[in-house]
């Protein structure tokens, strides 16, 4: 107990919501307007985190990642429980936060460290460092309007990672500025790490996760799965998407498409997606639509979170009937065993709409390999082209 | 600075009761509040010819208007002071609080992007756009004192006693106002629009350009529900010698402690929603 640094007890964040169709309102008449509701975005999460660990935060879409984060960060309050902090935090959920165009780089090195809840000593003295980590002295006295979105973002990051915290938060593993950069703020997230910091990283990339955090949480629909080894929480992930049956789409689209039924090998998904992959695998995707403009429908299919393909169909025409269905094939012996999660979109042939789910079902693909295959076919999927011998003579 | 080395847990809980806002908190927060305060000076400024000289051509500018505009209308005399004095004292406070409530406001909206991105105690903002207006009212203060001696104005010596408790009472009716507009702009966006109306409504509400005797003995008390008309008798009675105390200055002030207070409270409730709701 007295080494946790994070505790969550019978936390629960509820949001009032408009309901569906009515007018949007202001806080004022919301609170009177009987045409709210209550959703719990969290429901009754209990946890801890031991000083020093690095903690994985999985979950599906609205599973309440961000919702976590937030509070922990005390951008939010909970509504019921409570949640212990112990020492000084820093979010990286967005870096740049809080930047005023108007001001130089210096002096928004100043105005965001304070943000950050830093004394003003205290980032004089860091400021040679700050500058320098960023990369970017030539421009430090020039306004921030001026800079490249790039830059604006290594000065961001700069700011917050210099930051004397105990606990680290992390959304997505960074993704900020280019290679050189991300590879130098990688490296201060692991001299972080080195140096005895608690760190929690919520992320979609499972690869990240297994290398980086020993422990993961797993968030479903605002309720705690579990909370165990890593290689174990993915698998709980993959489950919740698997049970979760979520087919509803986003983008500018999403209203106009209903995915209605996926099948494996002609058979519904639901009644067991574990296929061989010695055979060729056929995904049927039955969809309902209203678009008056030709579309074609894409699927995807993710392995650890990393979208390893995608295959597109050949265009409906506008006049198509409302309910189609798409066929893809993928060929024989091509997946490696494991459980790839199918993501399902579409979009107009110029690509300004589009509508997309990357959650839609799991498709475990069985160990079928021989052994002595098993050796040899290591990666994710597998390519039959063609391979060429030359022997020289010496 | 954010508690680096506190090896307590603080724990985060609904709010439900009333509560004071975290002033220890606040007070480590001090250095955002001088950035914020320092980063509207820098950027009202900004990309004008005349850069930070506005700081004082402002307050010069509205009384001069003022001046002109009133002293023909209202031309009542008063014993011991010059007109101008008379329109220029009530101008200065005036000024502070027709500055800090459209900040107030306005801050509030601008700033409401962070609020989903980052914590700080919200009670730093209301406070670095009192900062802020404290800046031009100093310099009118100033311009005042010169003008005073221009007009050869007579004043009070002991005006250099009683000027810190009325300086402090102001800036609590500041704070008091701006923390009510910052309320209520998170409640609704319709005071966005009302607010500004009130504060033309004042100029003509407030004694600034007219002797509080021209308003009925039986109004009085009413008048004198609005602080900042106590405030401006108040200022003019610590600078103007032979100048009548009006007791209803009383009324003024307390009115100004209540809302004051009851600002703190109704701020410190909401705070934990803005970010939800605004």
């Amino acid at each position: 107990m007295g080494t946790s640094v994070i505790i969550a007890e019978n936390l629960t964040k509820s949001y009032r919501r408009v309901k569906t169709g009515s007018k949007k309102a202001s806080a004022l008449s919301a609170y009177f307007s009987k045409n709210v509701e209550s959703f719990k975005a969290l429901d009754n999460l209990n946890f801890e985190v031991g000083q020093g660990e690095i903690l994985g935060l999985i979950g599906g879409n609205g599973a309440g990642k961000t919702t976590l984060l937030k509070l922990m960060a005390r951008i939010t309050q909970p509504s019921a429980g409570r949640l212990g902090i112990k020492g000084r935090l820093s979010a990286l959920l967005e870096v740049g936060t809080g930047f005023h165009p108007d001001l130089t780089g210096r002096e928004n090195i100043l105005l965001n460290g304070s943000l950050l809840g830093m004394s003003r000593q205290e980032i004089l003295r860091k400021m040679d460092q700050i500058i320098d980590f960023s990369g970017i002295e030539a421009f430090i006295d020039t306004q921030v309007k001026n800079y490249s979105s790039g830059m604006f973002v290594r000065l961001g990051f700069s700011v917050s990672a210099h930051l004397d915290a105990d606990i680290l938060l992390l959304d997505e593993v960074m993704a900020v500025g280019d290679a050189a950069f991300q590879h130098k703020s990688l490296e201060k997230v692991e001299a972080l790490v080195a140096d005895g910091k608690t760190v929690v990283v919520a992320s979609h990339a499972m690869n990240a996760l297994r290398s980086l955090c020993p422990q993961t949480l797993v968030l479903q629909r605002g309720s705690l799965i579990a909370k165990t080894d890593t290689a174990t929480a993915i698998n709980h992930y993959l489950d919740t998407i698997a049970t979760e049956k979520n087919y509803a789409f986003h983008g500018p689209w999403s209203s106009h498409f209903t995915l209605q039924k996926i099948r494996i090998n002609e058979v519904a998904i639901e009644e067991g997606a574990s296929v061989s992959p010695l055979s060729a695998i056929q995904i049927s995707l039955s969809l309902s639509h209203q678009s008056r403009e030709a579309f074609r429908i894409t699927l995807s299919l993710y392995f650890d979170g990393i979208r390893c393909f995608t295959m597109h169909d050949v265009p409906f025409q506008a006049s198509s009937s409302t309910h189609i269905t798409s066929e893809f094939i993928i060929p024989a012996c091509t997946l490696r065993p494991g459980k790839w999660v199918i993501a399902v979109g579409g979009h107009n042939e110029n690509m300004s709409q589009w509508f997309w789910n990357d959650q839609c079902a799991v498709l475990e693909v069985e160990e079928k390999y021989g052994p002595g295959l098993e050796k040899i076919n290591l990666g994710v999927i597998n390519i039959q082209g063609a391979t060429q011998r030359i022997e020289h003579d010496s | 600075m954010a508690a680096k080395n506190d090896h307590t847990i603080k724990w985060l809980m609904p709010v439900s009761n009333w509560q004071w806002p975290h002033l220890t908190e606040a007070w480590q927060y001090r250095s955002l509040c001088l950035q914020l305060a320092l980063k509207d000076f820098r950027i009202r400024y900004q990309q004008s010819l005349l850069g930070p000289a506005w700081a004082v051509l402002n307050p010069l500018l509205s009384t001069l208007i003022l001046i002109v505009v009133f002293q023909r209308m209202a031309g009542v005399t008063i014993e011991g002071v010059k007109p101008y004095a008379f329109s220029f004292s009530g101008m200065v406070v005036w000024t502070f609080y027709a500055s800090i409530i459209p900040e107030a406001l306005n801050g509030m909206l601008a700033a409401s992007p962070l609020f989903r991105k980052i914590y700080f105690p919200k009670l730093i903002l209301p406070v670095s756009k009192m900062l802020n207006a404290s800046i031009e009212t100093g310099v009118s203060f100033l311009l005042f004192l010169m003008a005073c001696i221009w007009w050869h104005q007579d004043l009070q010596w002991t005006v250099i006693i009683h000027l810190p408790l009325f300086v402090v009472m102001a800036l609590l009716t500041g704070l008091g106002l701006a923390l009510w507009a910052s309320v209520l702009v998170a409640l609704s966006r319709d005071f966005v629009h009302g607010i500004p109306h009130l504060i033309r409504l004042g100029i003509f509400v407030c004694p600034i350009a007219y002797p509080v005797s021209l308003v009925p003995a039986h109004w009085q008390i009413i008048y004198f529900l609005n602080p900042v008309s106590g405030l401006i008798e108040y200022f003019r009675w610590i600078c103007f010698p032979l100048y009548d105390f009006v007791p209803y200055i009383w009324i003024s002030l307390t009115v100004a402690i209540v809302i004051t207070i009851s600002g703190l409270l109704v701020f410190t409730k909401i705070e934990g929603r803005l970010n939800d709701q605004m």
